[in-house]
């Protein structure tokens, strides 16, 4: 058990995290208002919104903190997730289009 | 039957079982939502035409900014058990509790707005995405929240007794509520902004 010392750094890292998550947010809402084109502004937004996704996966979910199995688990998951997006995308690309 | 409950982390997983179990179960919902978004990009990108900005902006930025804060209050609730602050527990599980009511609450007014617009499901296939994803997102919003007010209620009484358990409940309950608020932080843009 932690005494209350140790809780000051953790909250100047908490308060970094949600500061971070604020400003990629808006960063977020921002580059969409930009006229980037359809396929770069998409890339940009999603981009800064899975930025914004890894930070709660690392410092609030603690990913790396919980050891090698947590990361083994996110990793396993991670190449379903790219499976079942690049499946479609891959589907979509060989696609013949007829409009 | 008291069922035998381990507090401490096994040499084997370098977790306790509860968290164990959670992270299974939250990798089952990424298989979830990991289907609908892959069905999100097909359709949407099999689409002749897509609708733009029909969603309101401004309130789904005020529920990002409302869920991100909740998650701060929830490690927050969790970190003021480790150090045996139990008042400042009970006031930032109570503030988590509030801002996932009152994300649903916009929510229910952003459905309101659309259904009496007549956007309903039936309308086009972006609704009818908007609508499963977004309340298949708020169905995990009531789960997280029915926790709560259970670890707030009836379930505070642990904490007398078990104070190790109690707290590996909350952090699994944390652990759930971060993971809602990552589906969202990437559902925002791909709905609202794209």
């Amino acid at each position: 058990m932690r005494t209350s010392a140790d809780t000051a750094p953790d909250t100047r890292r908490h308060v970094a995290t949600f500061a971070s998550q604020l400003v990629l947010m808006l960063a977020t809402v921002g580059v969409s208002r930009l006229d980037l084109g359809l396929r770069l502004g998409a890339t940009v937004v999603m981009l800064l919104a899975a930025v914004n996704a890894t930070v709660v996966a690392v410092a609030l979910m603690g990913v790396r903190r919980d050891g090698p199995l947590v990361r083994l688990l996110v990793v396993l998951t991670l190449v379903v997730i790219i499976g079942l997006l690049v499946w479609p995308a891959w589907d979509i690309a060989t696609r013949v289009r007829v409009f | 039957m008291q069922i035998p409950y381990t507090t401490e982390a096994r040499p084997d997983t370098g977790l306790y079982n509860a968290k164990l179990g959670i992270w299974l179960f939250l990798a089952s919902e990424v298989m979830l939502f990991a289907g609908l978004f892959s069905s999100y990009i097909l359709l949407r990108t099999g689409a002749v035409e897509w609708p733009h900005h029909v969603l309101p902006v401004g309130m789904a930025t005020a529920n990002t900014a409302l869920l991100i804060t909740s998650s701060m209050t929830m490690v927050m609730a969790w970190e003021a058990l480790k150090t045996n602050n139990w008042s400042r527990h009970r006031a930032c599980l109570g503030l988590t509790v509030a801002l996932g009511v009152i994300f649903l609450l916009i929510k229910f007014v952003e459905y309101q707005e659309h259904i009496a617009a007549g956007e309903l499901p039936s309308r086009n296939t972006f609704f009818a995405l908007y609508y499963t994803l977004t309340a298949v997102h708020a169905l995990h919003i009531v789960g997280g929240l029915v926790v709560m007010l259970y670890l707030l209620g009836p379930g505070a009484k642990l904490w007398a007794e078990q104070p190790v358990q109690f707290t590996n409940r909350v952090e699994s309950t944390g652990l759930y509520w971060h993971f809602v608020d990552f589906v969202w932080i990437l559902l925002f843009p791909l709905l609202y902004l794209l």
